[in-house]
């Protein structure tokens, strides 16, 4: 079996400055990803989804196990080449303007002038931002600077897209539009690991799903295994939502 | 080599718009051209005020924009996220630091080219003054124009950027420098032609200017390794630390930051060799790969 991602008993725990640990972010999780797969990352706030794909990305470095991409450390440069990365925040320099930001992720994927001027006309126009291309993208809208990490994430035509929270804060319209993307990203074989706490956004782009409850592996399996309510299952996983004592509280 | 290109050019581009650096080097065209201007006409001195407070204007000023705008920069990239994006592509982290260094020095350089030529124009006017006074016993003749020319320097280019931001959308800080630069470079070669076309003894004025490069060159070594420091410095720590650091720092390098020797020998008619500022320029070398080094060491250790 040819594995994309494969990722083996790690964990992290996030130090001060004294280096006395402060969070047990992630403890000793295990899973693995096929080529050509959208796998899903699930948890609620603070189960270690951010963590696990800093650390895939050789963001964070974990204090044990092992994390390989395509067969390497993500630590090293030659693993990074295959791997795009949309965060959770658009990330981008305010100065610059959109043709600027595409083509300075273009020259970090090492494209060549011609290749780049190519793809980011493409990318531009995929994603409905021509009109805009020379406006810095300081004075975008969420859903416009999100459109720009989208294809900033794109232009080196990755292997491995690795998606935090891709659907975070998108109006309706958007997040069907990112849905859709994804859709057509796996079909054209290229594999996707994206963390959501949206269970719906999971359920309908989601080959497979690993659920992360407070640093550890609570599930994992094919979301066609799991019956037709992802988020009763996921529940059940995870525990019950916190009942706030609000009669309590406002007596 | 395309991928460190591209993060030196964006961070040539981003200490280029930051107004940070104009601000700076605005200020240093001012305190050559005001100090300069109080000096001659106060106490009728030669041009000695004037090259003495290029050198002083170019060094501090030119070391507070490399300091300040290295740490707001990789500051600013940590908090916005824009280094977590760089680092998730396949590059090296000393590769990294090396190239964000380059785009940043080479920015300083460019903003602080107006400075040069400004301050080489104010030396001229003073000098080509006193020689014509000497000459002719008349007042000076191109100690007014260069005055002129350097506060056109000035003045032109905020506007020009203003103009260029409200018309065309352009970045105000980046269009004023490449004006500065243009305005200041055009200033002193018409300062030049002006000196000559009033039979003035252009030798002189020549050897005192050529004099001057070399000595500025010298500057420039110790600004670089301030610059490789403070982002080494803010790879780790706040921006009120780091610029603590950078200052603790500056404080034990100043004796060979003093620019009073080399204001000395060019008083006594003297020159600083080329080669003199080439061998402080490879001096300076294994102290900015080893703050590149550390801060690719610092960028290692950290979680992102």
């Amino acid at each position: 079996m040819e594995y994309a991602l494969a990722v083996d008993n790690v964990r992290k725990t996030y130090r001060d400055f004294w280096m006395r640990p402060t969070v047990h972010a992630v403890k000793g999780v295990s899973f693995s990803v096929r080529a050509g797969e959208v796998f899903g990352l699930l948890g609620p706030n603070g189960s270690g989804k951010s963590t696990t794909i800093k650390m895939i990305l050789g963001l964070v470095r974990p204090d044990g196990g092992s994390i390989s991409v395509f067969g390497r450390s993500p630590r090293t440069v030659e693993a990074r080449r295959s791997v795009g990365y949309l965060p959770e925040l658009s990330y981008m320099h305010p100065f610059l303007t959109a043709r600027e930001t595409l083509s300075y992720y273009a020259g970090l994927c090492d494209l060549d002038r011609k290749t780049a001027r190519m793809r980011i006309a493409q990318l531009l126009e995929m994603t409905g931002l021509q009109d805009a291309a020379d406006r810095p993208v300081g004075g975008y809208s969420k859903g416009m600077a999100r459109r720009v990490a989208m294809a900033s994430a794109l232009v080196g035509k990755p292997g491995l897209l690795v998606m935090d929270e891709p659907t975070s804060g998108l109006d309706p319209v958007s997040t069907s539009e990112v849905k859709t993307l994804v859709k057509t990203l796996s079909a054209a074989g290229m594999t996707i690991v994206m963390s959501s706490h949206l269970l719906a956004d999971a359920q309908d782009v989601c080959d497979t799903v690993v659920i992360l409850n407070r640093g550890e592996k609570a599930a994992e399996g094919r979301i066609a295994d799991m019956g037709s309510s992802l988020e009763e299952y996921f529940l059940a996983k995870v525990g019950d939502a916190r009942n706030f004592k609000v009669a309590e509280f406002l007596a | 080599m395309r991928r460190y290109r591209s993060i030196a050019r964006a961070a040539a581009l981003e200490t280029l718009s930051d107004p940070l650096g104009l601000l700076l080097s605005v200020s240093a065209m001012a305190v050559i051209v005001l100090a300069s201007v109080f000096h001659i006409h106060q106490f009728g001195e030669s041009w000695r005020m004037a090259r003495d407070a290029t050198l002083s204007s170019i060094l501090v000023f030119m070391a507070l924009d490399a300091v300040f705008s290295s740490i707001r920069a990789v500051r600013g990239e940590i908090e916005s996220g824009t280094l977590q994006m760089a680092l998730s592509h396949s590059v090296s982290r000393f590769g990294y630091c090396a190239a964000r260094f380059a785009g940043l020095f080479a920015a300083c350089i460019l903003s602080f080219a107006p400075v040069v030529f400004t301050g080489l124009s104010i030396i001229l006017g003073a000098q080509a003054g006193g020689i014509a006074a000497a000459q002719s016993g008349d007042i000076p003749l191109v100690w007014g124009p260069a005055v002129a020319a350097a506060s056109a320097s000035i003045t032109i280019p905020l506007l020009a950027g203003a103009a260029m931001n409200r018309f065309a959308n352009a970045r105000f800080a980046v269009s004023a420098t490449v004006c500065a630069l243009a305005v200041s470079a055009v200033s002193y070669a018409a300062l030049l032609f002006y000196a000559r076309s009033s039979q003035i003894a252009m030798p002189e004025i020549h050897s005192a200017a050529l004099r001057m490069l070399p000595a500025i060159a010298l500057l420039l070594p110790p600004v670089a390794v301030l610059a490789a420091a403070a982002q080494a410095f803010s790879f780790r720590f706040g921006e009120n630390a780091s610029a603590t650091l950078c200052g603790v720092f500056c404080i034990a390098m100043l004796p060979a930051l003093g620019n009073h020797y080399l204001s000395e020998t060019l008083a006594e008619g003297g020159s600083v060799p080329w080669g003199y500022a080439g061998l402080a320029a490879a001096a300076s070398v294994p102290f900015v790969l080893a703050f590149l080094a550390a801060g690719a060491a610092l960028l290692e250790a950290k979680d992102m």
